[in-house]
């Protein structure tokens, strides 16, 4: 459906700019598709006067025109059939811009043109491409378009709900919007002191039986009637509404229809036999030419309107051919109706017809309407065209529409809605939607329906209509987010909990309590203030529960020891909890530490192959796996300084300078001390309430992968003991970007055979993202790689 | 020359038969479809007859190729599956697989997690703050008397520099409503802390969680009702829940929460000790003391508040005798509850 603004203002007293005009219909439930305000779109177009059209001397087709701006005389090649002199048309000049293109100066086949003139659907007024639009001859040449009255309106394409036919007209969003905005309705009497001749019963018989299919049927007589084309005003209206013109009696059924959301047909009187229109379900078999010049065969589940002979036309949904209207037409029938909804949807998908008719009667429209409609409609052909109207209207109306009431408790609005209304406002917003006050109690309103509201049947419907019109943004909120709960924190928990009793450890839970001598077994260094910064008891239960624990190691090798005792082998545990830091203020610092002991084989008894037992750089891939599962990426792994831990066989885990975690051998005077003899034990700890804190909150993007193949190399070397395998890994990945990966898959020391160097192999891959490589480039980069390695190294190949 | 067809056909039929290798197979197939075979004599003897005949006997002839063909792709499939089957070892399927080790939960952190998502799933959300607290958030605030015995030394700990551990997790209440609005609707879950001497039922260190719902209109029902889902979530469909007026000094009414018993389901056992019911912990609607100390509105606002203790909880799920046994960390304990 198509508003039109202009249109609009007639109907009610509105000026809102069209920003503010389409932000209260999209808040009033109507959706807006687009909005088209021609005032701006055709701003640089003009109306021009062509005064001479000559043939082009180069072209058949092509004119030479001479074109008056208001100012000058312009020359310009046109090429539509309609050009002829002293016709008035849209001149889009040099400079101006239409359709986001901008009007130049060409040379057309040798000639200058200065702009060119403008069909219907260059304006974009109306799919009209047939010639160049021609103008009424009373319209000042040289005015911009957006002076023009006829062209200065905005047009707002909305979607309307299945629920509110009402809407599928002028008269009906008016309706929508003043209530909205507050804004009283302009109310156009209906002229019906026409005068008359004779009695439409002398003339026509309308023979209207059954109540299921057709509640109510009107018909109205016109004779001598001219058929000619639409003044401009209505064509010009037409088409901005998304209809095309075809004569001023056709015309006038679908103005009113635009306006009324009714649909109306109108039937030349000469083609009906038998002076008799009957309204019945089709015979199987019948056959219908169709205004759209397609025949139909028709069944009993079609409405048809017929003569004593001839189905006229299929009901609701489109006419017959041969009863339409065309320029010989002399008197017509009108017809406003209402057909049962059902049929005319099914019957209009059956058919695949869709029309501006079956669209609105499929959505069950109003019968008590149809009076009104015929009144407007016979109104309004007499005043564009000649004619006499036959006195009276038969109205056949056998089904009545029914009354709706609905009684509405404001302290029912009150509580679904959560607004502090009164009842007057309540009734004012229901009067303003049409509808009617009967009663009204302390907490009782009842109203009558207007006819048209047939969605409004219920209580919860009108408090539906009243938010609408107090506005759904315009409700306080209640609830906050208020971020209490710590997602990371508590998900970070149970990901990296789960990650670990995956990976074979036990989770334990310990007292918090801690004996302040462990601090001494643990051979701390001056600097490591935090695990000395004590949260000492007053009334302690004991010596050894003295204070709180700051790290979590030392039960969690009392853990360990317990169970060496029950002879178990391989054991992996963790503990994930708060420690405790005193802090200046009395309170303490309580973060949360993951920290862990493991001993034994790398993996389960397996009899296809030897377990082999956990070293170093076991717990240093668990530990690497570990930051990654904690999505912590820019940490760097130095060795660590911890006298608890065996020197040179322990790290830290740095965060932007800051240790935030070590993992190493635990140093045997420490597993002394809890009694753990012969066993190699290794643990980690991570504070991870720091890990939380520091870690950057990357958002995850999506890269672009190559899409071709990537190639896979291996290179072993002999190389100095000394160098570190990092510093060797970076050089790879320096020497080229397309190396993507680098991967050590051996390491070989054989004292006897090469004193002081190790033999390394490492797995390279190569990708670029441009081009699948050739052999001579991977060639290339695998040589720059080896001189690279050697330049720094002096590596040996192998 | 039809019955020439038929025989060919039949002859192939018996030699299918007769296959035992890839090898023979390969020769019949030549010796059938081959450039010696008699299908192409036949063929190559055609061009000696007239155009009519020529046609019909050429159909027939393809009709027969084609039979042909499909008796031979139908044995060589057969074949193929055949081999497959021989080439693949046939294993001892009792051997064991190559396992990774065992690891587990702790059961109170099982059922800390099972709390959390059910009062998550209720729309709660969960606080976290300190264990080591001052006197004005563990009993002040709480609207505990200066006097109270709770506050001793005997019952609470100190710290060295004035402070306590925190003795319920009620100290969350407090400062959720110190920081925020009501509407507040949160669980606090956490470790406490008392001066009691360690046996089979008390841990000078223990796990309580904590419900806290403020709002306009809170009623009584929404207290028992919370608690009965909650009841009902945990311990099973089934599993009734009742209250005993009891003294707290934080709420009023206030109440004790009894379930009914997880064991003999309330026909009284010697974990219920007879009774049918089982304590889990203190409940009630927030007394407007609280609410004032924190500067909410009672008149306004109010709400209830109820706690429970996850280490008996935890207990009664999976039938602990003693609660000492939770932090011990014997694996034999630990490798239970997965």
């Amino acid at each position: 459906m198509k508003i039109s603004y202009n249109w609009l203002k007639e109907l009610i007293d509105i000026n809102l700019p069209v920003e503010e005009l389409v932000e209260k219909i999209t808040f009033a439930g109507i959706e807006v598709e687009a909005v088209y305000n021609f005032k701006e779109i055709l701003k640089d177009i003009i109306v021009a006067k062509i005064t001479k059209v000559e043939k082009h001397p180069d072209s058949d087709k092509l004119k030479v025109c001479q074109v008056f701006d208001g100012k000058e005389e312009l020359n310009i090649v046109c090429g539509a059939v309609n050009c002829k002199e002293n016709m008035l048309t849209a001149l889009a000049p040099v400079g101006a811009k239409i359709n986001e293109i901008s009007v130049k100066k060409a040379k057309l086949r040798g000639i200058e043109s200065f702009g060119f003139l403008c069909s219907e659907k260059e304006l974009g007024i109306s799919s009209d491409h047939s010639g160049i639009i021609e103008l009424p001859n009373d319209l000042p040449v040289g005015k911009s378009f957006s002076q023009i009255a006829y062209f200065s309106d905005v047009i707002i394409d909305v979607e309307i709900t299945p629920n509110r036919p009402d809407l599928l007209g002028m008269l009906g969003i008016a309706n929508d919007i003043a209530a909205i905005c507050c804004l009283p309705f302009k109310k156009a009497d209906i002229n019906t002191q026409i005068k008359t001749y004779g009695n439409i019963s002398e003339d026509l018989k309308i023979i209207n039986q059954n109540a299921e299919i057709c509640p109510r049927y009107t018909a109205r007589l016109i004779k001598d009637i001219k058929v000619a084309p639409s003044p401009y005003w209505l064509k010009n209206r037409l088409n901005l509404m998304g209809v095309s013109s075809v004569n001023n009696i056709v015309d006038a059924t679908n103005y009113v229809l635009l306006e009324y959301g009714i649909p109306i047909h109108a039937f030349d009187y000469a083609c009906i036999d038998g002076k008799a229109i009957e309204i019945r379900l089709a015979k199987k078999g019948e056959k219908l030419l169709a205004l759209n010049s397609k025949e139909y065969e028709l069944d009993e589940n079609d409405i048809v309107i017929a003569d004593t002979k001839n189905v006229l036309g299929l009901a609701g949904i489109i006419g017959g051919k041969t009863s339409g209207i065309n320029e010989t037409t002399k008197d017509i029938v009108i017809e406003v109706a209402n057909f049962e909804y059902s049929y005319i949807h099914k019957s209009s998908n059956k058919y695949k017809i869709f029309t501006d008719a079956s669209y609105r009667f499929e959505r069950d429209l109003p019968s008590e309407k149809v009076r009104l409609v015929s009144d407007r409609i016979v109104e309004f052909i007499l005043k564009i065209s000649d004619g006499k109207l036959a006195d009276g209207i038969i109205d056949s109306y056998i089904r009545k529409q029914e009354e709706i009431f609905v009684e509405l408790r404001p302290s029912k609005v009150k509580k679904i809605l959560t607004i502090d209304i009164d009842n007057a406002l309540i009734i004012s917003y229901m009067e303003s939607l049409g509808l009617k006050l009967i009663k009204e109690s302390e907490d009782k309103l009842k109203f009558q329906i207007p006819c048209f509201r047939k969605d409004l049947y219920r209580e919860i419907d009108l408090i539906e209509e009243i938010i609408r019109l107090w506005g759904y943004n315009n409700v306080k909120t209640y609830l906050k987010n208020q971020d209490i709960t710590d997602k990371e924190t508590l998900f970070t928990k149970r990901k990296i909990s789960d990650y670990l009793v995956f990976n074979g450890f036990y989770e334990v839970v310990n007292s918090s309590f801690m004996d302040e001598e462990i601090l001494n077994k643990f051979f701390l260094n001056e600097e490591d203030e935090q695990k000395k910064s004590l949260v000492k008891l007053l009334n302690p239960m004991g010596a050894s529960f003295s204070s709180l624990r700051t790290f979590l190691l030392p039960n969690l090798l009392k853990n360990m020891a317990l169970n060496l005792n029950q002879k178990f082998e391989n054991i992996r545990l963790f503990e994930l909890n708060k420690v405790f830091f005193q802090k200046s203020d009395g309170f303490a610092n309580e973060p949360i530490l993951l920290s862990g002991v493991l001993c034994g084989n790398i993996s389960q008894v397996y009899w296809k192959q030897k377990s082999q037992a956990i070293d170093f750089y076991f717990l240093k891939g668990l530990m690497e796996d570990v930051l990654s599962q904690l999505d912590l990426k820019n940490y760097q792994l130095k060795s660590s300084s911890e006298k608890y831990f065996e020197k040179t066989n322990s790290m830290s885990i740095c965060l932007n300078d800051e240790i935030i975690g070590n993992f190493g051998k635990i140093n045997y005077k420490v597993l002394d001390y809890f009694d753990i003899k012969n066993q190699t034990i290794f643990a980690f700890e991570i504070n991870l309430t720091k890990v939380i804190n520091l870690k950057s909150q990357e958002k995850i993007v999506f890269k672009e992968f190559s899409k071709y193949p990537s190639v896979k190399r291996d290179l072993s070397f002999i190389i100095d003991k000394n160098y570190s395998v990092e510093n060797i890994i970076k050089v790879f990945y320096s020497s080229n970007s397309l190396i993507k990966s680098v991967e050590l898959f051996d390491q070989y020391i054989d004292e006897k055979k090469f004193q002081d160097k190790k033999s390394l192999s490492f797995s390279i891959i190569i990708s670029s993202y441009q081009d699948t490589l050739k052999d001579f480039e991977i060639d290339n980069i695998m040589n720059k790689l080896i001189n690279d390695l050697t330049a720094k190294f002096s590596i040996e190949l192998r | 020359m039809e019955k020439t067809l038929k025989e060919i056909i039949n002859e192939l039929k018996k030699d299918l038969e007769k296959i035992k290798s890839e090898h023979d197979f390969l020769n019949l197939k030549s010796a059938y479809l081959g450039k010696k075979s008699k299908i192409s004599e036949l063929l190559a003897k055609l061009s000696g007859y007239l155009k009519e005949e020529r046609a019909v006997l050429g159909k027939n002839l393809n009709i027969a190729k084609n039979e042909i063909l499909s008796l031979l792709n139908e044995k060589e499939k057969e074949l193929k599956e055949h081999f497959q089957k021989k080439k693949i070892n046939e294993l001892d399927l009792s051997m064991p697989g190559q396992r990774s080790f065992k690891g587990g939960l702790h059961p109170l952190t099982s059922v800390m997690r099972e709390i959390e998502d059910i009062f998550m799933s209720m729309g709660f959300d969960i606080s976290s703050y300190f264990e080591i607290e001052d006197e004005f958030h563990n009993f002040d605030a709480l609207n505990t008397p200066k006097n109270h015995s709770s506050r001793n030394l005997a019952d609470t700990f100190y710290t060295l520099s004035g402070k306590l551990l925190r003795t319920q997790t009620s100290t969350e209440q407090i400062r959720v409503m110190e920081n925020f609005k009501p509407p507040i609707k949160i669980i606090s879950i956490g470790r406490c802390y008392r001066n009691d001497k360690s046996d089979a039922s008390h841990s000078p260190f223990f796990h309580q969680v904590e419900a806290l719902l403020i709002d306009k209109n809170v009623r009584f029902t929404d207290l028992r009702d919370t608690l009965q889902i909650f009841v009902e979530k945990m311990f099973g469909a089934g599993t009734k829940s009742r209250f005993r007026p009891h003294f707290f000094p934080f709420t009023e009414p206030s109440g004790e929460i009894d379930i009914s018993c997880v064991k003999c389901l309330g026909k009284g056992c010697n974990v219920c000790k007879g009774s049918g019911w089982l304590e889990m912990g203190g409940c009630g609607m927030v007394d407007p003391n609280v609410l004032e100390n924190v500067g909410i509105d009672p008149e306004e606002y109010n709400g209830y508040a109820f706690g429970l203790g996850i280490d008996r909880i935890t207990m009664l799920k999976y039938n602990i005798p003693d609660i000492r046994l939770l932090f011990e960390n014997d694996l034999r304990f630990l490798s239970q509850f997965n």
